[in-house]
């Protein structure tokens, strides 16, 4: 990974486009989680981390590694929050009507992020996705802190 | 990464390491192979499994899809409620059997 800059509240990651570095990210998020002992659905936030990642690294960047993958991971008194944009033409997530055939070829990374968080955003032109889960157990003060801007 | 192993009518699969699209190609070209050979009663055992993700489970599709045209069966055995709960969200445990032991 190109450049990983670390706060208490916060990470961010500099990525080239390949497959390899969903599962480096996904690891180096995990220890975020264990360091700070946020009380939340791990295998809920790896499920919104892979699958915005995937969308990021195929389609929005072909899995090109000249082309890079930005995310940003932060935390607050009452969940955390994720941020995945990449340099493509964007999903064109306006149109998109949440809905996906079990059996069908695609759809499934959507619905996933659908059902494993609480908010979901896209910005404008799709190319950036906002996912919001909150915590299992509310955090208590000591963790308690506001979250960074998320702009990544 | 992926064992077969033939008991009776039934083969079943063992899976070490997780199933994302790192990996699912050669995942979906494994269980290829082995319907392809005859093996048409897949048991798939993810007792090594933690995560897997959207191309994970499309090959789990695309196995069930192919064994239910030549009237084969799925089973997936996994302990995790975490994974459980992925098939069930996702509806296809209508489709197939997941369960804990079978």
């Amino acid at each position: 990974m190109d450049d990983v800059i670390e706060r208490n509240d916060s990470i961010q990651i500099r990525m080239p486009a390949v497959l390899e570095n969903i599962d480096r990210a996904d690891e180096k998020i995990c220890e975020f989680i264990k360091t700070h002992q946020l009380p939340i659905d791990l295998f809920a936030v790896r499920i919104l981390l892979r699958e915005a990642l995937l969308n990021a690294v195929t389609h929005g960047s072909g899995k090109n590694p000249k082309r890079s993958v930005y995310l940003f991971f932060g935390w607050d008194e009452s969940g955390v929050e994720l941020v995945v944009k990449d340099h493509g033409p964007g999903f064109a997530w306006q149109t998109h009507r949440g809905e996906f055939d079990v059996l069908g070829d695609g759809g499934r990374g959507l619905a996933l992020m659908r059902i494993y968080s609480d908010e979901m955003s896209y910005n404008d032109c799709g190319n950036q996705v906002r996912l919001r889960k909150r915590y299992s157990v509310p955090a208590d003060g000591t963790v308690a802190q506001s979250v960074s801007t998320g702009k990544v | 990464m992926f064992e077969a192993e033939k008991s009776n009518a039934t083969t079943r699969v063992r899976v070490r390491g997780n199933l994302t699209a790192g990996n699912a190609d050669e995942f979906r070209r494994f269980l290829q192979e082995l319907v392809e050979s005859g093996e048409n009663n897949l048991t798939i055992d993810l007792a090594g499994v933690e995560m897997i993700d959207s191309k994970g489970l499309a090959v789990f599709i695309v196995c069930y899809q192919t064994l239910s045209l030549i009237g084969g069966s799925l089973t997936v055995v996994t302990d995790s409620d975490d994974l459980k709960g992925l098939f069930h969200v996702m509806r296809m445990d209508e489709h197939f059997t997941v369960c804990g032991s079978c």
